[in-house]
């Protein structure tokens, strides 16, 4: 069962966490992004799995992978911003975390920008005059 | 009736696997960034099939985001590319061997005692130099007369001592490494007629 396995590496580090936020911070932020670390390792085959599927999905339903591909980098970053940022508040440090939500922001909307003008282009095309 | 079927087609695909990756969308400032691009994919995959309806010749703005060439088509494409690859490598190679073996061989005719040079450079799939054969032709003194005529060359020729080969061999071989960075092993050098 992994999820006995992932529930009992997070008490044990919720338990870690406590004691050593009191007595060595540094150490607690380390512990923090190693327990993310290793909860990511232990999912990512379950989420190559989860990615294979919907693959197969969009190729069934004859559309394009690029939109696929294109959403899973979004969600990614997405995920990437926000694990980042909370291991910055956790580290207390609320501003490095607001840059990180904010770099993410811009990337995300980097991806969706030539996509929203292709849409705006193509309805300003079908308008008359 | 098939414009119709393929925006739902497509309209109930998207849905699912935008509502199926929102399922995994972290809970934060970013998710409505995120719920903004997937409505962006949907509005495409709506907008799609009417504009290819509508404008039929004008527009491919749209269009280009959905390009999907055939499984088929895409393998001959990737082999026909290959097989430019591997044209260009050929001729690149090959004028790169005629190159280098001129330059070699206008080098090695340089030094004292080499009346010419034929060389043979072998290079490998990265277009690196493996080898090197050169066969020399010693300068030869000039031919003797025989009873006041010039004799048939081959027959007076007079060729270098093994001595003065191996310090011509020694210079050519010095040469080379030290311009091309070739090593020992890799050169190998032989003199016309033995």
């Amino acid at each position: 069962m992994e999820i006995a396995q992932i529930v009992g590496i997070a008490l044990v580090t919720a338990i870690m966490l406590l004691i050593l936020r009191q007595e060595k911070p540094v150490m607690a932020v380390i512990l923090s992004i190693v327990f993310s670390v290793v909860l990511f390792l232990f999912m990512i085959d379950k989420l190559a799995s989860i990615i294979e599927v919907m693959t197969e999905l969009t190729r069934r339903a004859g559309i394009n992978y690029f939109f696929l591909s294109t959403l899973l980098k979004i969600l990614g970053v997405a995920y990437l911003g926000e694990f980042t940022a909370s291991i910055c508040n956790d580290a207390g440090e609320q501003a490095v975390a607001k840059k990180v939500e904010f770099a993410a922001k811009i990337i995300i909307a980097v991806l969706a920008l030539p996509i929203l003008v292709a849409i705006l282009e193509s309805l300003l095309e079908l308008m008359p005059g | 009736m098939q414009l119709l079927s393929e925006i739902v087609r497509n309209v109930i695909v998207i849905i699912i696997i935008a509502s199926f990756l929102e399922l995994l969308l972290p809970q934060g400032t970013l998710q409505p960034l995120v719920r903004f691009a997937i409505g962006l994919f949907i509005l495409i995959a709506v907008l799609n099939p009417v504009m290819g309806f509508l404008l039929q010749d004008v527009n491919h703005t749209i269009e280009c985001w959905n390009f999907q060439a055939d499984m088929h088509e895409q393998e001959e494409i990737m082999q026909q590319g290959k097989k430019l690859n591997e044209q260009i490598l050929k001729s690149n190679q090959q004028l790169l061997q005629e190159k280098v073996e001129g330059q070699i061989g206008a080098v090695a005719m340089l030094v004292p005692g080499i009346e010419e040079v034929e060389t043979m450079v072998s290079i490998n799939d990265q277009g690196g130099m493996e080898k090197i054969e050169m066969i020399i032709l010693p300068e030869s003194a000039d031919p003797p007369l025989v009873d006041g005529k010039v004799g048939v060359l081959g027959l007076n020729y007079q060729s270098l001592s093994a001595e003065e080969k191996k310090k011509v061999e020694a210079k050519v071989r010095r040469v080379v490494k030290d311009l091309y960075g070739f090593k020992d092993e890799q050169i190998k050098i032989e003199f016309k007629g033995g």
